[in-house]
């Protein structure tokens, strides 16, 4: 195998990982990555694919290839058939039919994907910012979207997230403040409940205070320790 | 030489194995139809986003998913005293719950009181709607934070339902008195138990406990069960059987033996048949045994036992002599009203058969017609003792109004 089919094989296995890899070190999250990069990530794997076969195809020497294989076809059992200009054996037959098999399946699978990654696009970016409470730039985008003739398999339910989104981003503020004016009065099982709702339907991140520090049990730690279930993915 | 003509069939074969593998993966791995993301109770989520259970957050998610959001923003400025109809304050109730503003709520309940719209002393269509928001939103997180052992907050929401729900129940007519009694009973005694018991209890009780079993079918009956489908597995309860809750009172912890005791005895008043055992054992666990204990709430109760006892004693004997006896008919009426002076709605909907029984005694034909026709009304036909009184309406041809 040459370098460049060496390096190739590294950059392969770099762009497949990569991902995985910052998701190791929880760098994703915080890097400020543009909702294409969501896109560009689901396709990974066909670049990584893509860059071995390039590799393997620039790494070949085709005319021997093309000359041993002439060679080595003559090794079929059964007769030549012979198509119009082409001669080919029934083994070689079988052989196009799996690949065209493959071939389908693969474009049945890339088109699938490409379909669910359209929609993603967009959910991405809304689920993203509305898990940020950032519910202003989820409803503009709801309403971008609703207004897309593109998206119409979805109106009703754009619609519908746009009016939730009004009410949560105006909603919000109060719910935090009557958080603020009971936080002295409440028990610590409410106070730590309060500060995960908080995060996880206002989008917001407050500190439920000194006295929820002290869990008494139940499910209380895991609320305090665990990452905002929207974000993880 | 053979060797040598196989090969190419065997790089073949494995070419071939290889593309139908690789073909039936990518279909394994296709993109699922829903995509990545779902839409959950109304709110858009990632497909393998996963929720702690908090039962306040997954009912105020319900109520976004099932009370049109639009109503909820249009409503979102409007104070307690704009309430004129039952929509409103619905809308305004589910806006100060969204956002726990529990003073507000108490506030917003009181003031029903005197709310001249709605009229809930001479009108009972808005009483079962009330009652079931209440239901479906505090009482249910009261009691799913109590089955997640989160006690503090559990008795929380008891006392703020209770808070909620006496308003409604003192301003709202009498026949409805029933479905609210055993709301207020049962959540009252919820608050008492977390606050002086539930630490004593075996984990077991949660399962076997007659308050559970009630409170499991109240909620069972609300409109949006169905949703709290992650909550059924926790809240589950073993129908209540005497025995079980015997053996239960024999290992437990002597702390927490007179909450048992007295819940047994609650229990067996309110499934008694009226048979002579019955009634002795009525007798054993709840007036021969007076409960060791200085609460009031827990003895008060147990003193409808004294007069289930008095009623079987008094039945015998006239069954005996042939004659009834007027003074001890007497101090059973005594009994009778000073129970109902303590406890009023409370005790209604636990004494219903007793209050038939105390209609049929002899000697009290003048009370007899009205107590009959006063239980076979009741509205809700999920209450045992209404098909009774009806029947026995009808077999003796009394007139109800």
């Amino acid at each position: 195998m040459s370098k460049w089919g060496v390096l190739a094989a590294a950059l392969a296995a770099v762009v497949a990982f990569v991902d995985n890899l910052s998701k190791v070190f929880g760098t994703l999250t915080q890097l400020p990555l543009p909702d294409w990069a969501v896109v560009l990530s689901q396709y990974k794997m066909e670049l990584a694919a893509a860059i071995m076969l390039a590799a393997v195809a620039f790494t070949l020497n085709w005319s021997t290839v093309t000359t041993r294989y002439g060679l080595y076809r003559k090794l079929w059992i059964s007769r030549r058939l012979q198509i119009r200009f082409i001669s080919v054996y029934p083994e070689e037959l079988a052989l196009l039919v799996c690949f065209a098999i493959f071939g389908v399946a693969f474009f049945a699978f890339e088109i699938e994907k490409a379909r669910n990654l359209y929609t993603s696009y967009g959910f991405g970016y809304i689920v993203n910012t509305r898990c940020d409470g950032d519910f202003l730039a989820a409803h503009d985008r709801s309403e971008a979207l609703a207004k897309n003739r593109l998206w119409n398999k979805y109106s009703d339910v754009l619609n519908n997230l746009k009016d939730r989104y009004e009410y949560l981003s105006a909603i919000g503020p109060r719910r935090v403040s009557v958080f603020g004016r009971y936080k002295d009065e409440l028990p610590t099982e409410i106070l730590q409940g309060d500060s995960y709702e908080l995060r996880v339907l206002f989008g917001i991140n407050i500190d439920a205070g000194a006295r929820a520090r002290e869990p008494k049990g139940g499910l209380s730690k895991s609320w305090l320790q665990s990452p905002a279930p929207c974000k993880s993915f | 030489m053979t060797a040598y003509r196989l090969l190419p069939y065997a790089v073949l074969l494995l070419l071939v194995v290889g593309m139908i593998a690789a073909a039936a993966s990518l279909y394994e791995n296709r993109a699922s139809k829903d995509g990545t993301f779902i839409v959950r109770d109304g709110e858009l989520v990632r497909k393998a986003e996963i929720r702690l259970l908090d039962p306040l957050l997954d009912i105020k998610t319900r109520i976004l998913a099932d009370y049109p959001v639009s109503i909820l923003n249009r409503s979102r400025d409007k104070d307690i005293q704009q309430v004129n109809d039952l929509e409103t304050l619905r809308a305004v109730y589910y806006n100060l719950f969204i956002q726990s503003d529990w003073s507000e709520i108490k506030k917003l309940f009181n003031a029903i009181k005197a709310n001249k719209s709605l009229d809930l002393k001479n009108n009972n269509q808005y009483v079962g709607p009330i009652v079931e928001m209440l239901d479906s939103t505090i009482l249910a997180a009261a009691y799913f934070y109590e089955r997640l052992n989160m006690n503090d907050a559990a008795s929380y929401y008891y006392s703020l339902y209770l808070d909620c729900l006496r308003p409604v129940s003192f301003s709202s007519p009498g026949s409805i008195d029933r479905m609210l009694g055993r709301r207020l009973m049962v959540s009252r005694l919820k608050y008492y138990y977390l606050r002086d018991y539930a630490r004593y209890m075996a984990p077991e009780y949660a399962r076997h406990s007659y308050l559970n079993w009630i409170l499991d079918d109240t909620l069972y009956f609300m409109s949006t069960y169905y949703r709290f489908k992650r909550y059924w597995s926790i809240v589950e309860v073993d129908s209540f059987t005497d025995g079980d809750f015997l053996d239960l009172i024999q290992r437990s912890d002597s702390r927490a033996l007179p909450f048992l005791k007295y819940e047994r005895c609650i229990a067996l008043i309110r499934q008694s048949d009226w048979s002579e055992d019955a009634a002795k054992t009525l007798n054993d666990v709840c007036a021969v045994a007076p409960l060791a204990t200085k609460d009031d709430y827990l003895a008060s109760f147990t003193s409808a036992a004294h007069i289930f006892f008095r009623v079987r004693w008094y039945l015998a004997e006239t069954e005996k002599t042939g004659a009834p006896d007027a003074s001890k008919f007497a101090e059973i009426e005594r009994a009778m009203k000073t129970f109902y002076d303590r406890h009023a709605k409370e005790a209604d909907f636990l004494v219903d058969d007793m209050k038939i029984k105390y209609a049929m005694l002899p000697g009290n034909a003048k009370e007899r017609d009205r107590t009959l026709c006063d239980v076979a009304k009741f509205p809700y036909p999920n209450y045992d003792f209404a098909p009774y009184a009806g029947s026995l309406v009808k077999e003796m041809g009394i007139k109800c109004d």
